[in-house]
């Protein structure tokens, strides 16, 4: 019987506590993309040989890229999830093909590799928010599970 | 025990209303990788232009997300010559701004028959061109937009009166759609027609209003835009832009614009991407109009780097 009651407050609390933690759940998740791209700046910073520089960018621009293709593939995502995945998915590839001077860019310099890191933190930063407030908190959380997994 | 009695009261005559949106991803980093949270930024400036404005009344509207076990979703802090004479929680349950105008009518000193300069600053992400759910994190299922922030501004004014200055301190709120929706409500609208950094507008500029003449608006709301794009530039790498917009001699010209993009916005689904109107020939007559004060300047890196110019409107 002591169990059963201990139980059934356990549950009570839970119950009461869920909704206040939910409320905060996607700006958590969200918060974390950020962090993964300031924690990509600080070490691109603290690198001095440029090409470690930018294997550094390419390496994590790649993984975060991969992640997005998958979470595109998931079946249950509607129209304008997809549409708004992808498009946070353009602007990061753009960052991409910037840096590696493809697709109509020229190359980023060596001297401006702390710079260009800087812009993209920013520049991510603000884009994010337009398209991923449009996905739901579960689509963010498998984000920056794969991120972190792949 | 008897309330404290409020300090006494000098002239008011200045009416400030600031509304700082914190209820959702804030988050961003400064140049040394440090983590801030733009609301928390936005906040501080406030309170620094409430304690800086001995002839004004400012209330402080931080929107924010529920903490703890109470049900309060916003926090007011009311300033009243310089001195702060209120600070409560509150609970917001719509995604407009109908709290915070209960609040605002229950507690102004300020007579619906006097005249003060009058001011209203909105500092959060991109206000949707039409409304949409989504916005605030404590209430998902919510719908706030231009047209809910217009009928918002109207509940702080006594009947036929404006703002005679609206900040709005968002990404890519610069548009026709927003100038048509203002322009019943303010005099003067500062916004960015491009994506805004989130360290938002400073407002530093707003110091000390009595030391202006309260009829020059404009001449305000040009100084607080060059201000805050100069702090930008200094701090930013991306696309800075900044527009000041002179309603009254706008709104004519841009209102069959923005009636076509509201005609676009009905049929319109999904994510709207957003674009210089100067680059739509479209909308070539919305190139270099009287009333529109550009400051402008491109991103580091990007595409549009070498963007040489901005019309100040943005199109989508």
């Amino acid at each position: 019987m002591k169990r059963f009651r201990v139980a059934v407050a356990v549950l009570l609390l839970v119950a009461i506590a869920a909704p206040l933690f939910a409320d905060n759940a996607q700006t958590k998740w969200e918060n974390r993309l950020k962090e993964y791209f300031n924690d990509l700046l600080l070490k691109v910073e603290e690198t001095k040989d440029p090409a470690e520089k930018r294997a550094l960018l390419n390496e994590s621009l790649e993984r975060f890229l991969t992640a997005m293709d998958r979470v595109q593939r998931l079946p249950f995502l509607n129209q304008e999830q997809r549409e708004a995945l992808a498009r946070f998915e353009a602007e990061v590839q753009e960052k991409h093909d910037e840096l590696n001077g493809v697709a109509g860019f020229a190359m980023v310099a060596n001297a401006d590799l702390d710079d260009f890191a800087g812009y993209m933190v920013q520049d991510l930063e603000q884009a994010m928010r337009s398209y991923v407030v449009l996905s739901t908190a579960a689509i963010i959380i498998i984000i920056v599970l794969l991120i972190l997994l792949l | 025990m008897a309330p404290a009695p409020e300090p006494p009261t000098g002239p008011l005559r200045y009416a400030v209303v600031f509304v700082i949106h914190g209820d959702g991803s804030y988050l961003f980093h400064d140049e040394g990788g440090k983590p801030l949270e733009a609301d928390q930024v936005a906040l501080e400036r406030a309170r620094a232009t409430a304690e800086a404005n001995p002839e004004a009344e400012v209330f402080v509207f931080h929107q924010r997300d529920r903490r703890g076990l109470t049900r309060e979703n916003g926090t007011l802090e009311l300033y009243r010559n310089g001195t702060i004479v209120l600070r409560r929680g509150y609970r917001r349950n719509s995604g407009g701004l109908e709290a915070e105008i209960a609040l605002y009518r229950d507690l102004t000193r300020i007579a619906p028959s006097a005249d003060p300069q009058r001011l209203f600053l909105y500092f959060g992400h991109q206000v949707p061109e039409r409304p949409e759910s989504g916005y605030h994190s404590s209430l998902p299922r919510a719908s706030f937009g231009l047209e809910p922030l217009a009928d918002g501004l109207a509940g702080f004014l006594p009947p036929e009166h404006r703002f005679d200055l609206a900040v709005l301190s968002t990404c890519n709120n610069g548009t026709p759609t927003a100038i048509a929706a203002l322009a019943p409500r303010a005099r003067y609208l500062v916004a960015s027609p491009a994506d805004l950094h989130l360290s938002h507008l400073a407002t530093g500029t707003l110091a000390h209003l009595e030391r202006r003449d309260p009829m020059e608006a404009g001449l305000l709301a040009r100084e607080l835009a060059l201000a805050a794009f100069g702090e930008l530039t200094e701090r930013v790498s991306t696309i800075v832009t900044i527009s000041v917009y002179d309603l009254d001699t706008l709104a004519p010209l841009v209102a069959e614009a923005a009636a076509e993009l509201q005609a676009r916005l009905a049929g319109a689904e999904g994510v709207l991407e957003f674009y210089d109107c100067g680059e739509d020939p479209r909308f070539s007559s919305l190139a270099g109009l009287p009333g529109v004060t550009v400051l402008y300047r491109p991103p580091r890196f990007g595409r549009e780097r070498t963007k040489a110019a901005h019309s100040g409107l943005q199109c989508y």
